[in-house]
């Protein structure tokens, strides 16, 4: 993987885990299931640097973390989204949709259209 | 934990573990729940774990940075914390001033010391000078402690004036016999549901908090050692004299009866001596025993070590406070 593409998605990562969590609380475990089976595999996010995020996003005040009780009774930590991590979800979310449109645009262009 | 490790290194694991601990439990979670939901999916255990390994990625490295990141995190926490502490104290402070302007020169000089002694893993700022709280005891040999945070650099140290149950039960199981300590939170309940109703200052009690205060019933009782066993919840208030003159009317058949907190009624088990509100600045109203914060929800909340809301405060009977600081660093550093 080059460089460019890791970082690329290093930056998508907050968006997904706060995508993620838009759904409801959730724990670090839970997050990265719902993320594999949301991207149909069809990328590698290694789980640690899921975590890394979550905790990052912690000392930024995006989401909030607590201690409660899995499905099957166990002892997890879970985290919520803060008023400003629904703020920062939607920002981040209008720009990949932004980047997502642009890069579509360019891919579409022909070198005629391009000329005019 | 080796003992061959310097005996500095184990009183600080006492204040570190919470930030590790918790990022290794949560590590440790995640893998169990791969593993089993890999092998659901007909993996082996081996191969499982290999799996889980590899989506994972370093988890020394992965456990290091989220650690760093948390204790960053405390750091900041525990600054915010300790502005509260100088607030508090500059406060206090200035009131004590007014009334008696030697004592409190010698007063800022021990807080300057206090927050300069960075070697020591506590040390007691002691507000109960500055303004001997009505009905306690020798307010001389009263202290509260605070709790001296030491980060891994480069995070800054910090200081403590709250701590949770499970770090009071720790903390009274190393200084034994030698000393006891008493926990008390600060809240704000409603008398009732009703929209008027008033607001009363409560306060959660741990361990003997009276016996430590040397303060008296005037009518009732205190707390038994039954009703203080968080273990089982318990709904029994002590009042203050002034509380119940004031809001009750004086009521001289009001012990065994029940007053109304939240939705909750608790037993009135007795009234304290008439001017005793409290250690600090702030008087309360009503106490509680803490197992009032158990409920059917609410879990062993006693061994939860995330936040902290309780204060702590001891007697040095007949200690020093260097004495006091030595038995309890010596303490934490014999245990393994």
């Amino acid at each position: 993987m080059t460089t460019s593409e890791l970082d690329l998605l290093q930056g998508t990562l907050d968006l997904l885990v706060l995508k993620a969590l838009s759904w409801g609380p959730n724990h670090g475990y839970g997050i990265a299931r719902f993320i594999r089976e949301g991207s149909s595999q069809s990328f590698k996010i290694l789980d640690g640097a899921l975590y890394t995020s979550l905790h990052r996003m912690e000392e930024r005040g995006w989401v909030e973390s607590y201690w409660g009780t899995s499905d099957k009774g166990k002892r997890a930590k879970f985290y919520r989204l803060t008023t400003p991590g629904r703020r920062a979800l939607k920002s981040e979310q209008t720009g990949w949709e932004q980047y997502v449109a642009a890069v579509a645009g360019v891919i579409a262009l022909r070198p005629q259209e391009a000329a005019q | 934990m080796s003992r061959r490790e310097p005996s500095w290194r184990r009183y600080l694991t006492f204040w570190r573990p919470a930030i590790d601990r918790d990022v290794d439990a949560e590590i440790r979670f995640h893998f169990e729940e791969r593993v089993a939901d890999l092998v659901a999916r007909g993996r082996t255990e081996s191969a499982a774990r290999a799996e889980a390994e590899q989506e994972f990625g370093d988890r020394n490295t992965y456990r290091d940075r989220i650690r760093e990141i948390d204790h960053r995190m405390a750091a900041r926490r525990g600054r915010a914390e300790w502005l509260d502490v100088v607030r508090g104290d500059i406060r206090l402070a200035w009131r004590g001033m007014k009334r008696a302007p030697a004592l409190s020169a010698m007063i800022v000089v021990t807080l300057a010391l206090g927050i300069g002694a960075n070697g020591a893993i506590f040390s007691m700022l002691d507000a109960l000078f500055l303004r001997p709280p009505a009905g306690v005891h020798d307010p001389a040999t009263l202290r509260r402690l605070y709790g001296f945070y030491k980060s891994p650099p480069p995070a800054p140290d910090f200081t403590r004036q709250s701590f949770n149950y499970a770090e009071i039960s720790d903390m009274q199981a190393a200084l034994g016999n030698k000393a006891r300590i008493a926990g008390y939170g600060m809240t704000q309940l409603s008398m009732g549901t009703a929209d008027d109703a008033p607001e009363v200052q409560v306060s959660d009690v741990v361990g003997d908090y009276f016996g430590i205060l040397g303060v008296r019933p005037f009518r009732g009782r205190f707390f038994t050692p039954e009703e203080l066993d968080v273990r089982t919840p318990r709904l029994v208030v002590v009042l203050s004299h002034r509380f119940w003159q004031r809001q009750l009317g004086g009521d001289s058949t009001i012990v065994g009866k029940t007053i109304r907190l939240g939705r909750r009624d608790f037993t009135i088990v007795g009234i304290a001596q008439p001017g005793f509100d409290g250690a600090d600045v702030m008087p309360f109203d009503i106490w509680r025993s803490a197992a009032a914060r158990t409920t059917a929800t609410s879990g062993r909340w006693w061994d939860e070590r995330n936040g902290s809301s309780l204060f702590v405060v001891t007697r040095l009977s007949g200690l020093t406070d260097r004495e006091f600081s030595a038995l309890r660093e010596q303490r934490l550093a014999s245990r393994d």
